[in-house]
């Protein structure tokens, strides 16, 4: 029994410290994502112009608030199943298959200091950049730090949908195709061309009530408005878990599957 | 001779695809969900539900059709061209320098983009509706426009790989350049803006790949084609100039390599 909490011990201390490195990697090499971070205002800009234009008369949000939403739901979207950190994950497992440890462990430690790096430097873009579009710096920090309260737990989610595409890269040799239509269907339908309150009846009811909206429209709404749109936090939270138990699960059947039906590139 | 080096390439691009269906098949695929999802989304927020954006559905038909068409024709029968500033870094073009062809017209028939497939399906279904649900003669006209605007995409993709002889990690600033167009083209920006943002977009090649060839399906009258044709073929032209440009600067890349 001792030994067992010993080994459960360490084997959580390697997984934090794994995590970790993937966390700070991301900010050993900003230089060679300098694209990605001009492509971020860009779109903050782009998506803000589409929405004055075409949903500023609903009178929901202001501008300010609109500029704020959309830098989040970047931040959210820009590192949301990043394919090089998918194939990362993939990379070494037929390695793992000789470790002593769990290759879901691992992976999942990956993903999940991955994305918690990527974001922390896309919010530190988005504290340096909103003022540059006219947004209060004190406003900026608010909501900067209202969604570091939510990162621990979306990063959770992340690293769980990673680890499905990772699972499933192993298992099928090739899933790259269906990262970018999955991601679509959080980028149109959880609310990151902007708010879903904008969006039409019957759209607005039925988006409200799918995943993407909890991972997407609602961190953002809360960042802004301080709470989440007609839910409570325990709601919030309570169909976070539910996301999370949903993914496990999958990632478990894809784990076996790939386990038993994975061949080396000698096979 | 040239048209039937064309052929022979796309008759060896298809065998490479039908080679692997299952890849060809998933890239198609994917690419049409893919579509049909950020249709549906911009449906949910500019549409349903909104009678005041009605005015604007023709033309987000009509670009959606224009641009898709276009994106999916290029970068499927011309898809080595979107890997230019790739190739000139990798130094993947000093072969093609070695023939007497056009080193670009080398490098565009050189690869094909499966997934590109699932654009230009989309796009063709796009000139359907409109051809069958609004007029054959404004399918026409989104026909021609598309001819304009994949002039301007192959025209825009010379300009990014260029950009690869001219500045170190050029490719990846080329890629940029092509992603801030294609946003800039898929959204309705001619509609966005106006005043003075409507001229800083106008500068940009946004302006020859969707927003005055749409702007010329919208309106009546062949000035507007005549300014669309100017903007593509100026535009190509232009690209083609700064490629040649930067060809005779070009250094091996074994050089490059003892550089770094």
């Amino acid at each position: 029994m001792k030994y067992t909490i010993l080994k459960a011990g360490k084997s959580v201390r390697f997984h934090l410290k794994h995590g970790l490195f993937n966390f700070s990697e991301q900010f050993s090499d900003l230089t060679s994502g300098i694209a990605g971070f001009l492509l971020f205002p860009f779109y903050i800009w782009l998506i803000t112009k589409l929405w004055e234009k075409f949903n500023a008369y609903q009178g929901n949000y202001t501008l300010q608030e609109i500029l704020l939403y959309i830098g989040i739901t970047e931040i959210l979207f820009m590192t949301f199943l990043s394919p090089t950190s998918l194939s990362r994950s993939s990379a070494d497992f037929s390695l793992s298959l000789a470790r002593p440890r769990s290759w879901l462990g691992m992976s999942f430690s990956g993903l999940y200091g991955r994305c918690l790096g990527s974001r922390i430097t896309y919010i530190i873009i988005f504290i340096i950049i909103m003022p540059l579009f006219g947004i209060k710096v004190l406003d900026t920090l608010n909501v900067a730090i209202r969604l570091c309260y939510l990162l621990p737990f979306l990063g959770i989610v992340q690293a769980m949908f990673g680890l499905g595409f990772a699972s499933g890269q192993v298992l099928w040799a090739e899933t790259s195709y269906f990262v970018i239509p999955v991601s679509k269907i959080f980028l149109a339908l959880g609310g990151v061309f902007g708010p879903l309150t904008d969006f039409g009846e019957s759209w607005r009811t039925v988006l409200l009530k799918l995943p993407p909206s909890d991972i997407f429209f609602q961190p953002a709404h809360y960042c802004i408005k301080g709470e989440f749109y007609h839910i409570s936090k325990a709601t919030w939270a309570g169909r976070i878990v539910a996301i999370c138990f949903f993914l496990w699960i999958a990632n478990l059947l894809f784990y076996r599957q790939a386990r038993l039906h994975h061949q080396g590139y000698g096979g | 001779m040239s048209s039937k080096l064309l052929q022979s390439a796309l008759i060896y691009n298809m065998d490479g695809h039908r080679a692997n269906p299952v890849n060809l098949f998933a890239g198609a695929l994917g690419m049409v969900i893919n579509n049909v999802i950020f249709l549906a989304g911009l449906w949910g927020m500019l549409f349903a539900g909104k009678p005041k954006n009605a005015e604007l559905l023709f033309y987000y038909i009509a670009l959606t059709a224009v641009v898709m068409t276009s994106w999916g024709s290029v970068n499927f029968f011309f898809g080595g061209l979107r890997s230019l500033g790739d190739l000139i870094t990798d130094g993947m073009l000093e072969p093609m320098l070695a023939t007497p062809r056009d080193p670009i017209y080398l490098a565009a028939i050189s690869k094909s983009h499966p997934i590109a497939l699932g654009d230009l399906l989309m796009g063709l279904l796009g000139l359907t509706a409109v051809f069958f649900q609004f007029s054959p003669v404004m399918g026409y006209k989104c026909l021609f426009a598309s001819a304009l605007s994949s002039l301007a995409f192959a025209g825009l993709f010379i300009f990014a790989g260029s950009i690869s002889f001219f500045v170190s990690r050029g490719n990846q600033v080329g890629h940029l350049l092509i992603e801030l167009t294609v946003s800039m083209s898929t959204y309705p920006t001619g509609k966005m803006f106006t005043g003075p943002e409507r001229i800083l977009l106008l500068l940009t090649p946004a302006a020859a790949t969707a927003v005055l060839p749409v702007d010329a399906v919208e309106k009546a009258g062949t000035k507007f084609f005549l300014i669309a044709l100017l903007a593509a073929v100026g535009f190509f032209i232009f690209s083609v100039l700064i490629f040649r440009i930067g060809l005779s600067r070009y250094r091996s890349v074994s050089l490059i390599g003892i550089q770094r």
